[in-house]
């Protein structure tokens, strides 16, 4: 099944046109890497999924569920991690969970976030107001909510940064622990060594469309001949400028 | 310090800035003590010594001020600072900390760095020779209508905060606008009511006041709901609260009675149209 599915998505902010006819599709239970630099659409193409940008052309469908047509249906199976500068400044962590569960219509906070808050050492900041974290606290509290409800597809914009090395291991755990009961993730990072040791599969984002993709295969290959991912990026980054 | 300064002249730098605030301060409120005062022939030794008096007062409490907060509040960043916090509880979906949301921006805003500005203003407009009750239904009035303001203009403000926050999730326009709308709308009409005791107890008229605060509670329920909506579409809104705003009051200015229909009808139509949008 298709936990994601974009079909030639072109989206603008005003007459500045940022996604240019992006496709790409995630099944359940990959690992997917959106990669590229800065401005050329990542984050443009997560908000659209968020629906925080409307896309002027194409189609999205997330666990099969058209977006357009069944927004509220889609966002079901959505779990978004949010930037952090968006957390409500004045909420506690337990509020933001608490509202976080009751408008994902939630009927309890789910047992597997509440450990895994635990596993991040986030419970002693549960009763603190969320504008005394530091970037890191904030990051947890994005994942935590991304996390609820047990979402078909995970979709984290850069959600590892600010974490301390154990946080981030244990947030791998989690998802790779998701990923293996069908859960998908979409993740736009700049961190290779994720996409080398962890993504099955990725993709190069230049001038708002995607101009290369890295099968399993491909990402196997790489890992199994001890090759170096970054050379690769920069390569394919130069052809595409090129292009 | 990731600057090239030394942290000695960076000390001296911020006792400079601080100092001439206050020298400032003083100087504003003493030039506005001895106009007050001579112009209602008050003798000039009385007018000095209550200058010495604010001048001391300005400069004990800032030295009060700069070491006792940085040692209880240190932790605590500025905007929460003096917001409540929740009673820590048992864990389960709720949208309590939604609702309560533009009341800790309207508290946060009223942060006594801000409120000390209001306060020194509702102190100088106290009329010299009034009585002290007088001179607490002048300060309670401007505090008041300060709150009732800051509510008002926290609703649009954090309308737009939790639509941006709360978009990836599938929280319908109904309860999204009721757990924003509802208690601010409460602590308004609670704010009002409060407001028109103290103008009936200064003297108005009932009538007049319950005219003008039901009058009142009309206008910020739809600038409530305007805001709301807007936000929760993803569209701007302060463009249409303020043609509301000024359609409802000149309304109301030509036909006396006619606003609060006309801004409940507005509200209406709001609630309406965005049903059919969902």
């Amino acid at each position: 099944m298709n936990a994601l599915e974009v079909i030639e998505v072109h989206a603008r902010y005003g007459k500045h046109e940022v996604l240019q006819g992006v496709s790409l599709r995630v099944r359940a239970g990959q690992w997917f890497c959106l990669l590229g630099p800065n401005g050329v659409g990542k984050s443009t193409l997560l908000h659209c999924l968020a629906g925080r940008v409307v896309p002027t052309q194409g189609t999205m469908r997330i666990a099969e569920v058209n977006l357009a047509e069944s927004a509220e249906l889609a966002k079901r199976h959505l779990g978004f991690a949010c930037a952090p500068d968006q957390l409500p400044g004045l909420l506690t962590g337990r509020q933001c969970l608490e509202v976080y569960a009751l408008a994902k219509q939630l009927p309890t906070v789910d047992d597997q976030v509440l450990a895994m808050a635990e596993a991040l050492r986030f419970t002693t900041y549960l009763d603190q107001f969320v504008d005394t974290y530091s970037l890191g606290t904030r990051q947890k509290l994005c994942v935590l909510l991304a996390l609820l409800g047990q979402p078909q597809l995970i979709v984290l914009d850069e959600a590892f940064n600010g974490l301390d090395p154990r946080s981030a291991l244990t947030l791998k755990q989690e998802l790779k622990r998701r990923l293996h009961e069908g859960a998908a993730v979409l993740l736009a990072t700049h961190s290779l060594d994720i996409v080398e040791h962890h993504a099955d599969r990725a993709a190069l984002m230049m001038g708002g469309r995607i101009v290369h993709e890295w099968q399993e295969a491909d990402l196997a290959a790489i890992r199994q001949s001890g090759g170096d991912f970054e050379a690769a990026i920069v390569a394919v980054s130069e052809e595409g400028r090129e292009a | 310090m990731a600057t090239p300064i030394s942290p000695r002249a960076f000390s001296i730098l911020s006792a400079l800035r601080i100092a001439v605030d206050l020298v400032l301060l003083v100087a504003a409120l003493t030039a506005a003590l001895l106009a007050f005062g001579l112009t209602n022939d008050l003798p000039v030794q009385i007018l000095w010594t209550a200058a010495g008096g604010v001048a001391l007062g300005v400069f004990a409490g800032a030295a009060i001020g700069s070491i006792w907060p940085l040692k209880r509040e240190a932790k605590r960043s500025e905007e929460s600072r003096f917001v409540r916090k929740a009673r820590a509880r048992a864990m389960k979906p709720s949208l309590a900390g939604l609702s309560h949301w533009p009341i800790a921006k309207a508290i946060a805003w009223h942060r006594p760095e801000h409120s000390r500005v209001l306060f020194i203003l509702a102190a100088l407009s106290v009329p010299m020779g009034a009585s002290a009750l007088l001179g607490i239904a002048i300060l309670a009035v401007w505090t008041l209508a300060s709150y009732l303001l800051a509510i008002v203009r926290a609703v649009p403000v954090v309308a737009r905060e939790a639509s941006v926050w709360l978009r990836p999730t599938a929280l319908p326009f109904g309860s999204f606008a009721r757990s924003i709308g509802i208690r601010a709308l409460l602590h308004q009409a609670c704010g009002t009511a409060l407001l028109g005791s103290v103008f009936v107890l200064l003297g108005a008229h009932v009538g007049d006041v319950f005219y003008f605060s039901s009058l009142w509670l009309g206008i910020t329920a739809m600038i409530g709901i305007i805001a709301i909506r807007q936000s929760y579409l993803s569209l701007p809104s302060f463009g249409r609260m303020l043609f509301s705003v000024l359609v409802v009051l000149i309304t109301e200015s030509r036909v006396r009675g006619f606003g609060l229909p006309l801004a409940v009808v507005v509200t209406g139509f709001h609630l309406r149209s965005v049903r059919e949008r969902t």
